[in-house]
């Protein structure tokens, strides 16, 4: 299956973070693309977005994630592919 | 809104579902974002596509177009959380080499066998199916047509293909891929308690202290469920998680305890678990007494090689002959108990009684279990020559230390390495017999699990009964007082249902080479890259009397050899139902069309059915072996007068008597269930009837008062449901089976074992039955003695090495789906030959090299990888299945599970050498 130039792909990931360990999110913040939203010390989790211009793209950021120091586990939650938001705005991406 | 700020509103969107499903708060910014960002998607609640977990997805549409995919925080199984391959389920469906018309092989615009695959009209490929199935029912009868659907097929899909078959062509010739991945658990359930599917349910991972993964690579295979151990694990520290492997997985990373064990002696080490809850004294006596007996059966039941060798291969002759006369292995002497010693050639003669078993006393039990000492077991199971023996026992003793604790929850799961065996029906019931033995079933907490591969393998395959010998709801063609239910409830003429049991799917394959079949209509599968020993079944496809029709919405292997390609709707472009391992049962609405001429199984199969008459199929009608009341030997009796007496004219097509009957025509399309979606099933049919809600009712009724009770159809969608685990009784769904306290059809007492199957059984010893009268054992189940037993082929000096197959994470199956999807296909582009790096060092092999991997039946060329995900032990290789350029199949070994008829595609015996031009493709 071919990725369709016009289409942007946004996931949003559920980040479980070791005990204590409050610099995952700083860490998380070096992955282009990527957006931390909540993070919830408490609990552990933390709420992230990928956006990139593939879903191939979207894969890879989602395992180097899972690869960030500090990252027990980085589960998928949603995935949307969307024509409108594409286009002469377009901002961010992995590649 | 301009694309940037739509781009920051769909990030908002997608980070408060995020939020959601981990419970935590969303703040109003991000809620108000995402409202507007979504406001012109409209969400359903779907079933992931995948495996047989039964994930809740949120499925996002626009446009007649899925554009979002969200894990459903509201399902009790995922809780929200989606696995690698929940990006797939919108994607599979935009794959740019999706089928989308007929095609049928033409030669000038005729059909021919060596035609090219050219498009077609619905009706013209229709015309010559039907034009086929009449030459080859004329010539062969109804057993020379056959249907390979399911675990994927939907429970109406699956329904409408069995009545179908078993009604309509009073041929049992339709099997499930399921047959390939649940037929050992669905023997082991059958034999041990007299009905089909699990006691417990998800719950027991939260409910457990002990999880015990046996031949069942969970974090792969089953992620989300291995979600919840791991999550429980880390929260709660006594809980323990042990692994039994015949090489290291990413399972194994989480296992408090990893055994790595040597393939096929799960068997024996099961015996050494029983023989340690005797010798500890950890008998739950009360609940054995109250709730169990003890059984045994034949040792010598084969391997379920072909029984025509006509067509095979002069190398495969020493497999089957070893099937034949089995020549006693050392470790087999000791374990079978019996009089001959090792070396001594035994007789594989009760093949044909494989199932057969009665009763024995507690003191047989005892007896026979005694040779399964730590030192016996450990000596023949250790599967990584590496590990100290010293070290392997300790393992053996921390596991049984795990079983024999009363203290502790319990919990095993397994899933292929344990029902891919040739004694798959054996290591379900050994599972049981310890469980039972320790009072540890069907009860919070405590259960023993098969995990399902494919997403409607119970659902569908199981409880709608695709298999050759099943009709719905657990009943059997060879039960009499079932068929007259099944023919009542079908409102069918009595004697109209096939008695005999049709071929399993491998032997459909045997038959198809062999010219017992010749016209096969394959269904939601791909079963020529899926069936193992392949390069006969290639052949037998292309036999040119043979005609071979494949549904399917990708190209594979199986379309590749079809002499006609129907193209299918897939998961939302239809409506449909799926039932998981668990027993829940979920249901999801059509929500986008299905691309060209793509068309629902169910639609193709209701379609067809309008081109078969009554006239021309309930006639009397030859069958080989079959023996009726009041006929001929060999003959199923004409039942076109009694037809006529139900109102059926001889002219009626299948599609009058069958589908579109008075009462399924009541049960009207629209439905305000729909809430506006489009059916294209009914659409395309010009049925202003529900196919799916109608064929669902109907369905239901066999299960209803029969322990399998599901709900309404309409119940599925209510806004508080996500599925519902049967049976379903007053609206309550029931948790935990054979459990008075949970489950209604408990009648007295806290557990009862109410299955009916198999329950009057001869009592006997180890060695086979007495003349004595039967005994009923209502109520109860069996803790079966299963003897340790060699597999028909093993590593030998010329094909040293064992052989084992499976998934990996990112594929399913043949990979027809999942390899359209770019991130999971360049994620693992190609199968890799995983082996020990002295094994491959001993062969001139690197990482990366070219090998040929060999076996009696066929070889195939791929890479070597000593690193990686699999840590493989020496002496055994392992090889995915998803890729048809590395068609494994071909080198796989077509023996079985005699009693399940489940093929072994976990051991087989191969040598690797290094390929030439290593360097190369």
């Amino acid at each position: 299956m071919q990725d369709v130039a016009d289409i942007v792909h946004i996931a949003g990931v559920l980040v479980r973070v070791a005990p204590g360990d409050c610099e995952v999110s700083d860490r998380l913040a070096q992955q282009a693309g990527v957006q931390t939203h909540i993070d919830d010390a408490a609990t552990g989790q933390l709420v992230v977005t990928i956006d990139a211009p593939t879903l191939e793209a979207v894969r890879a950021v989602h395992e180097a994630i899972a690869r960030v120091p500090g990252v027990v586990s980085a589960h998928l939650v949603c995935h949307v592919a969307d024509a409108a938001a594409a286009g002469p705005g377009r901002t961010g991406g992995a590649s | 809104m301009s694309g940037a700020s739509r781009r920051e509103f769909l990030r908002a969107a997608a980070a408060a579902a995020t939020a959601v499903a981990a419970g935590l708060p969303v703040p109003g910014r991000l809620r108000a974002q995402a409202a507007q960002a979504t406001s012109a998607v409209r969400w359903d609640r779907g079933v992931c596509r995948f495996c047989g977990t039964g994930c809740g997805i949120q499925v996002g549409t626009r446009d007649d177009r899925i554009v979002a995919v969200k894990g459903d925080p509201d399902s009790p199984v995922n809780r929200g959380l989606l696995c690698v391959k929940g990006y797939a389920n919108a994607q599979i469906l935009y794959g740019a080499d999706r089928l989308a018309t007929p095609q049928l092989r033409l030669t000038d615009g005729a059909y021919d066998k060596r035609g090219t695959l050219t498009p077609v009209s619905w009706e013209r490929a229709f015309d010559e199916m039907a034009r086929q199935f009449t030459r080859v029912h004329a010539e062969l009868g109804p057993t020379g047509v056959a249907v390979m659907g399911s675990g994927q097929y939907t429970i109406q899909e699956g329904y409408a293909a069995a009545k179908l078959v078993k009604a309509g062509w009073r041929s049992n010739n339709l099997e499930p891929n399921a047959r390939h991945c649940m037929a050992s658990a669905v023997a082991g359930f059958m034999q041990t308690f007299g009905i089909d599917e699990p006691a417990g349910c998800y719950d027991d991972i939260e409910l457990t202290d002990t999880v015990v993964t046996w031949g069942a690579n969970m974090a792969e295979m089953h992620p989300m469920l291995w979600a919840r151990v791991t999550a429980k694990r880390l929260a709660d520290p006594n809980y323990r998680i042990a692994h039994l492997t015949t090489f290291t997985t990413p399972t194994s990373a989480m296992a408090d305890l990893e055994i790595v064990i040597r393939p096929q002696t799960d068997l024996a080490i099961w015996n050494y678990l029983a023989r340690e809850v005797l010798v500890r004294n950890a008998v739950d006596r009360a609940f054995v007494d109250q709730h169990c007996v003890f059984a045994a059966g034949y040792t010598d039941i084969g391997y379920g090689q072909r029984g025509d060798e006509r067509s095979m291969y002069p190398a495969e002759h020493d497999t089957r002959a070893n099937e034949r006369v089995h020549t006693l292995a050392a470790d087999e002497a000791v374990a079978q108990g019996r009089p001959e010693k090792a070396g001594e050639r035994v007789a594989h003669d009760r093949r044909a009684n494989a199932s057969d078993h009665w009763l024995i006393t507690a003191d047989e039990f005892r007896a026979a279990v005694e040779p399964y000492t730590l030192d016996f077991v450990a000596g023949l199971s250790r599967g990584n020559a590496d590990e100290p023996l010293e070290a392997f026992r300790a393992k053996l003793v921390q596991l049984a230390d795990l079983y024999c604790d009363r203290a502790r929850k319990i919990v095993s799961f397994w899933t292929m390495g344990f029902n891919q065996s040739t004694r798959g029906t054996w290591l379900n019931e050994q599972a049981y017999m310890v469980h039972l033995l320790t009072g540890r079933y069907a009860a919070p907490g405590n259960s023993a699990f098969s995990l399902t591969g494919q997403p409607s393998a119970c659902g569908t395959a199981r409880e709608v009964g695709t298999f050759a010998h099943r009709l719905p709801a657990d009943m059997s063609v060879e039960n009499p007082a079932d068929r007259r239910r099944a023919e009542d409830l079908w409102r069918l003429p009595a004697g109209t249902i096939n008695p005999k049991p049709g071929s399993h799917l491998t032997e459909m394959m045997r038959d198809l080479e062999d010219g017992r079949i010749k016209w096969l209509w394959v269904q939601v599968t791909n079963p020529f890259q899926s069936t193992a020993n392949a390069n006969h079944w290639v052949e037998a496809a292309r036999r040119p009397d043979a005609f071979i029709v494949v549904s399917d919405v990708y190209p594979g292997v199986s379309t590749g050899l079809a002499d006609l390609v129907l193209p299918s709707a897939m998961i939302f472009e239809k409506w449909g139902a799926y039932g998981n391992s668990e027993r829940r049962t979920q249901m999801w609405r059509q929500q986008v069309r299905a691309p060209g001429d793509a068309r629902s199984d169910l639609w193709q199969i209701l379609e067809f059915s309008k081109r078969l008459t009554i006239r021309d199929l309930w006639g009397a009608q030859p069958v080989a072996g079959v023996a009726v009341a009041g006929e001929p030997a060999g003959r199923l009796p004409d039942v076109r007068a009694a037809a006529r007496t139900l109102g059926h004219r001889p002219e009626a097509t299948l599609y009058d008597v069958l589908f579109a009957t008075a009462a399924n025509r009541q049960v009207a399309w629209p439905d305000a269930v729909a809430e506006d979606r489009p059916n294209d099933t009914a659409r395309h049919l010009g049925a202003m009837w529900f196919p799916e809600k109608a064929l669902f009712e109907e369905y239901a009724a066999f299960g209803r008062g029969h322990a399998h009770d599901l709900a309404p159809f309409d119940a599925y969608f209510s806004a508080d449901v996500r599925g519902l685990r049967w049976p379903v009784v007053k609206g309550r769904e029931t948790r935990w089976r054979f459990n008075g306290a949970h489950d209604p059809y408990v009648t007295r007492g806290s557990f009862e074992f109410y299955g009916p199957a198999m329950k009057v059984l001869p009592p006997g010893d180890r060695t086979g039955p007495a003349t004595a009268p039967p005994v009923s054992l209502a109520g109860k189940a069996k803790i079966f003695f299963r003897p340790y037993t060699a597999p028909p082929e093993v590593p030998d000096a010329t094909y040293d090495l064992w052989l084992s197959t499976g998934r990996v994470l990112e594929h399913w199956h043949s990979g027809t789906m999942t390899r359209r999807v770019p991130e999971l296909h360049r994620a693992v582009p190609a199968a890799l030959l995983f082996m020990h790096p002295d094994d491959a060092a001993r062969r001139g092999l690197a990482r990366h090299d070219l090998a040929w991997v060999a076996s009696r039946r066929g070889r195939v060329r791929l890479r070597v990888e000593t690193q990686g995900r699999y840590g493989m032990p020496r002496g055994s290789v392992y090889v995915p299945w998803f890729d048809e350029q590395v068609f494994i199949n071909t080198v796989t070994l077509d023996a079985m599970c005699p009693i399940s008829k489940q093929t072994d595609f976990k051991k087989c015996a191969v040598h690797v050498t290094k390929a030439e031009h290593s360097t190369e493709g």
